[in-house]
């Protein structure tokens, strides 16, 4: 089952960027180079004895080795998200009449650092739920632009615990913003 | 040999000449006469020769590979006089190696130039047995090994089938006529407890211990831990699959025999990127994470299978064209070394991109089901590729006319054919359905419903292969229990219904996102999401169906 839904429409609009970076924070990647096959290192191919086939032979595979992900350090919590608006209550007054409640996220430059969530206003688009979007502003309020393997689409956003709101035989399932769910 | 043919090899002895030539001209600078070719005011005397080429073997350029000798072959007659007496390179014929043995290996070493001839396939799984090559039938001629699934020692020619959801005889049918009810318990809670939120992601099962994947926080952690056969957690449970603080998602497991091969996407640099890593049998990372895709926009949704000789990853990627996307695909060697490049298995169809590949490994290829369409109308497709990524299909084919909300497929290979399933949206009725598909795309058994959730849904379906008979579990909302329970079905080899519908979860709210894995004595692992009673929380659990055997038909 695939249910891993990636927001759509960051407010830098950097989930189309072209990647430029380093792993950083001492965490170990290895990269493939086109033509060069490649990396790696760790885990053994030396075979041991080389039985033929059916001869009730073993062959056996050097024992894995250990390894320690170096990980990220220890840095400050999370920061807090910063919210505009109410995305789960579109018609409170945050935004302006004919405006929408949307969130966005802004990704890190590094690997160790992490998102910054929040809503903005901005106005709604025409999609609706299970319409196709290009992007946040692509679809009505109360909605989001998601990518589901099944077309990139709007879904109403949805709270993960409680009650979910969600129309009849749609679930609400996390999506990459935290704290936000959307009805698939 | 021809006489007058020249010195073959003189490395050694060529050193030394040219050691005493430097010698030589050292001491001859150091007086009035000039020499060693060095220019006097007047154009006087015949000009002097070219310098040569070389001296030793060591001279020439690629002279360190031994695979790909080349010699210092002097010139006879010298074209300088006495010490300084030199010659020219001269590649000789690689090392040929070819024993003309399709299992072995054939390799030169280029620090000694000698060949290896390592055995070609691998007996992974101990039982003293090897797997066949790529894309051979296990014990047919020339596969060089005849165990049908070396990834479990329980599998191999002449085994006793028992209830273990092995082919344990290799006769291409998994616990022979066996069914499968659940055990009753409840579900075991996988999932950390320091996040209010977590999503199943790969399980799967080495013989001994199953190892769970999931993801937490809604992409803040991607966790493994082992599991006992009952869902116990094997210390020292969970572990991080990756230590970025960048949003993580994990994907599926595969068990090679000795090892796991663990997928999954994350954004730690910034664009969502395919990576892997292998896993002990206890799901203990052993390598760095090796990053698979590096291109233009979001590289997600992986897929992962094992051939006996290399990992198979597919995903969907958006490199092509902004907003669209195609299936891509990686080698991987056992140790986790890329082999080759990412290869395109498919292109943009009329503005449609395509989405979300699944893998299964057949006998000789490799199956890939994925979906293509806008949001509402899509069909679901499959081809087949050789086991080096080359289409054996000329074209894919589709499984579905176009005509409703066809997604969530899965597909699995079951022995003889690749099965694909998937549910429908809009279909009457919004049901599993599948199809069965031949190594050369022929599709033995047309789409059709294989869960009768009457008009309530069905969705998600995840499969397991017997040979002779398919285990479809998934979701469904039919009993109405605040949202959606797991079911599962046996159906055969044409997709005729072998048992009822079996409820398999009874807690109030949704258990979704089935996945399921051959376990000890028959049974069937599944992880799924569910709704935790106790923390009120979307979370990652376990439960088992229970293997009832039949008779040997």
């Amino acid at each position: 089952m695939r249910r891993l839904l990636l927001f759509v429409g960051c407010i830098a609009g950097l989930n189309l960027a072209i990647v430029v970076g380093s792993p950083g924070c001492g965490s170990t990647v290895i990269e493939i180079k086109p033509g060069d096959g490649g990396g790696g290192e760790g885990g053994s191919t030396t075979t041991d004895g080389g039985a033929d086939p059916g001869d009730g032979g073993v062959d056996t595979k050097d024992a894995l080795p250990d390894y320690v992900d170096p990980g990220c350090p220890d840095g400050p919590p999370p920061p807090d998200p910063q919210l505009e608006c109410d995305a789960f209550n579109q018609n409170n007054g945050d935004c302006l009449p004919g405006d929408g409640c949307y969130i966005f996220v802004q990704y890190p430059d590094d690997p160790c650092e992490q998102e910054i969530y929040g809503t903005y206003c901005a106005p709604a688009g025409p999609q609706q739920q299970g319409d196709p979007c290009g992007g946040g502003p692509d679809c009505g309020a109360g909605l989001v632009c998601v990518i589901t393997g099944f077309g990139t689409q709007c879904v109403q956003l949805c709270p993960l615990s409680g009650n979910s709101g969600c129309p009849d035989g749609l679930t609400c399932e996390a999506i990459d913003v935290e704290g936000f769910g959307g009805c698939f | 040999m021809d006489n007058s043919s020249p010195p073959r090899r003189a490395r050694h002895r060529i050193l030394g000449t040219s050691s005493v030539l430097v010698v030589a001209c050292a001491a001859l600078l150091a007086s009035v006469v000039p020499a060693c070719g060095a220019r006097t005011g007047l154009n006087s005397g015949p000009p002097a020769p070219p310098e040569p080429e070389c001296y030793t073997d060591e001279d020439c350029a690629g002279s360190g590979d031994l695979c790909l000798p080349v010699i210092c072959e002097l010139d006879i007659p010298p074209v300088r006089e006495g010490a300084d007496a030199g010659g020219h390179c001269i590649e000789q014929d690689p090392i040929d190696c070819d024993d003309n043995d399709p299992c072995t290996k054939d390799e030169c070493d280029p620090l000694t130039g000698l060949c290896n001839y390592e055995l070609a396939t691998y007996d992974l799984d101990g039982d003293g047995f090897r797997g066949p090559l790529i894309g051979k039938k296990a014990g047919t001629e020339g596969s060089c090994g005849d165990d049908c699934d070396d990834t479990n020692a329980a599998a191999y020619p002449g085994g006793t089938e028992v209830c273990d959801g092995v082919d344990n005889d290799c006769n291409d049918i998994v616990d022979d006529n066996a069914t499968f009810v659940p055990e009753g318990s409840d579900p075991v809670r996988i999932s950390t407890t320091d996040f209010s939120y977590s999503d199943p992601a790969g399980l799967a099962f080495s013989g001994d211990t199953y190892v769970a994947e999931y993801t937490s926080g809604q992409g803040k952690r991607i966790f493994t831990t082992g599991l006992t056969p009952g869902g116990d957690k094997i210390p020292p449970g969970d572990k991080k699959l990756t230590d970025v603080d960048a949003d993580s998602f994990g994907g599926p497991l595969v068990w090679t025999g000795d090892r796991y091969g663990a997928v999954w996407q994350d954004r730690r640099f910034e664009n969502y990127e395919i990576f892997f890593t292998l896993l002990n049998d206890k799901g203990e990372k052993v390598i760095p994470d090796v990053r698979i895709s590096s291109a233009f926009g979001f590289s997600i949704y992986p897929s992962i299978g094992w051939n006996g000789t290399e990992f198979v990853i597919a995903w969907q990627d958006e490199r092509d064209n902004p907003g669209l996307y195609n299936v891509y695909a990686q080698r991987v060697s056992l140790d986790g070394n890329p082999v080759g490049d990412n290869v395109a298995l498919t292109s943009d169809i009329q503005g449609f991109g395509n989405e979300a590949p699944w893998i299964a490994v057949g006998e000789t290829s490799i199956g890939i089901a994925w979906g293509v369409g806008d949001t509402n109308f899509r069909f679901i497709q499959f081809q087949t590729f050789t086991p080096d990524l080359k289409p054996l299909m000329p074209e894919p084919i589709s499984l579905t006319d176009g005509s409703t909300n066809a997604r969530g497929q899965t597909i699995v290979w079951n022995q003889t054919n690749y099965v694909v399933a998937w549910h429908d949206e809009s279909a009457n009725p919004k049901a599993i359905y599948a199809a069965v598909v031949t190594e050369d795309g022929t599709v033995s058994v047309p789409a059709k419903a294989i869960s009768s959730p009457g008009t309530a849904r069905s969705r998600y379906p995840n499969l397991r292969g017997y040979g002779n008979r398919v285990l479809a579990v998934y979701q469904d909302n039919r009993d109405g229990n605040q949202g959606y329970e797991l079911y599962a079905r046996m159906v055969d080899e044409s997709l005729l219904p072998l048992t009822g519908e079996e409820r398999i979860t009874f807690w109030p709210k949704d258990s979704t996102g089935p996945i399921a894995a051959f376990g000890p004595d028959g049974e069937v692992g599944v992880l799924f999401q569910d709704y935790d009673q106790q923390s009120l929380q979307q979370q990652t659990f376990f439960t088992r169906l229970g293997c009832v055997a039949g008779t040997t038909p």
